[in-house]
């Protein structure tokens, strides 16, 4: 295009978009955004050490009974322990044992892979492991950009 | 008055400012209120720093835009792709608002109902225009910086404002040559 009629066009439309005043707010935003400020944010958005005090300590029994339950259901299997913990716990403890067996027992078979095949061939083995992930997370990637580009557009 | 009161008479102040940045940048009237409410909440965080600055109302267009902007390449993107195959009017850039006749125009329609007018071409623009073209005239901004503001190059930022000037000018005709000031 010529570079004046160009110019002149710059002209016409600066000069129709730069007279248009303000647009009016909407009615309700001075309103909606006064009652979201005094409206406090939940505690469960803030840090953990400003949370209610009950709402920590119940927190923490949590986590505690979490660990012991999961350091019982570790050593389930002793006669003695099953039933000092009781019939109505039985199902869940044997759960938690069930789970911590099948865990140990892959941690075992790591452990023996590595003594047999040795800590290179382990190292590798991690390697191409964390290289198909990376593989995999880049070509989805690639693919929903190429699904949503849109020929001689930005992103917007 | 409480830092709450003066907080309100900001938002009174500075309302429209923010919602027109946003409204102009995303033309969706819900998304730009959201958008408004955010940048008031985020003024609010920072109200001790703000309070009397004179900046404070470039400080609130700034956010408005960097917000408006992150809105529209977060979400818009990802939507746009099945709306456009749904709703894409095949006349789409090309059709023009219309118009009475052109004397009875000049006689009858008030400045403010041109400007109205203006405003709905502005919308009509997709976002790839549009926001470029806003950017450049109304929020006074270099091609060099809506370019690194937007992630694009220089050529395409020139390329797409110039074609949204086209666009805008065929959707307003030939009200373009009118005189955009109030009348006295």
């Amino acid at each position: 295009m010529n570079p004046e009629l160009e110019q002149e066009l710059e002209k016409e439309i600066g000069r129709a978009l730069q007279g248009l005043p303000d647009l009016a707010a909407p009615p309700g935003l001075l309103r909606r955004t006064m009652s979201a400020l005094q409206k406090p944010a939940p505690w469960r958005v803030g840090l953990w050490t400003n949370w209610p005090v009950s709402v920590r300590i119940a927190f923490f029994v949590l986590a505690l009974a979490a660990v012991a339950a999961a350091v019982v259901g570790w050593r389930a299997g002793e006669p003695g322990l099953m039933a000092a913990a009781g019939h109505g716990l039985a199902p869940v403890v044997s759960g938690v044992k069930c789970c911590w067996n099948v865990l140990g027992a892959l941690a075992g078979a790591v452990a023996l892979a590595a003594e047999h095949l040795g800590k290179g061939f382990m190292l590798a083995c991690l390697v191409a492991a964390a290289g198909g992930c990376a593989v995999c997370a880049g070509c989805g990637t690639i693919f929903v950009r190429f699904a949503l580009a849109r020929p001689g557009r930005n992103s917007l | 008055m409480t830092d709450a009161k003066q907080f309100e008479t900001l938002l009174r102040n500075y309302q429209d400012m923010v919602f027109s940045t946003a409204m102009r940048l995303v033309a969706n009237t819900a998304e730009a209120e959201d958008i408004s409410q955010e940048v008031f909440l985020r003024a609010f965080e920072r109200f001790d720093e703000l309070a009397g600055d004179a900046r404070v109302g470039g400080w609130l267009k700034t956010v408005a835009i960097n917000l408006s902007l992150n809105h529209l390449s977060r979400y818009r993107a990802r939507w746009s792709f099945f709306s456009e195959i749904l709703h894409r009017d095949p006349a789409g850039e090309e059709a023009e608002i219309e118009f009475a006749a052109p004397t009875d125009v000049e006689e009858e329609l008030a400045v403010a109902e041109r400007r109205r007018l203006v405003e709905q071409a502005l919308r009509q623009l997709p976002n790839p225009l549009r926001v470029p073209l806003v950017l450049f005239h109304l929020e006074g901004m270099k091609y060099e910086e809506i370019a690194a503001k937007l992630g694009v190059s220089l050529g395409k930022v020139k390329t797409d404002i110039f074609r949204a000037r086209e666009a805008l000018r065929k959707k307003l005709g030939p009200r373009l040559q009118d005189d955009w000031r109030p009348r006295a």
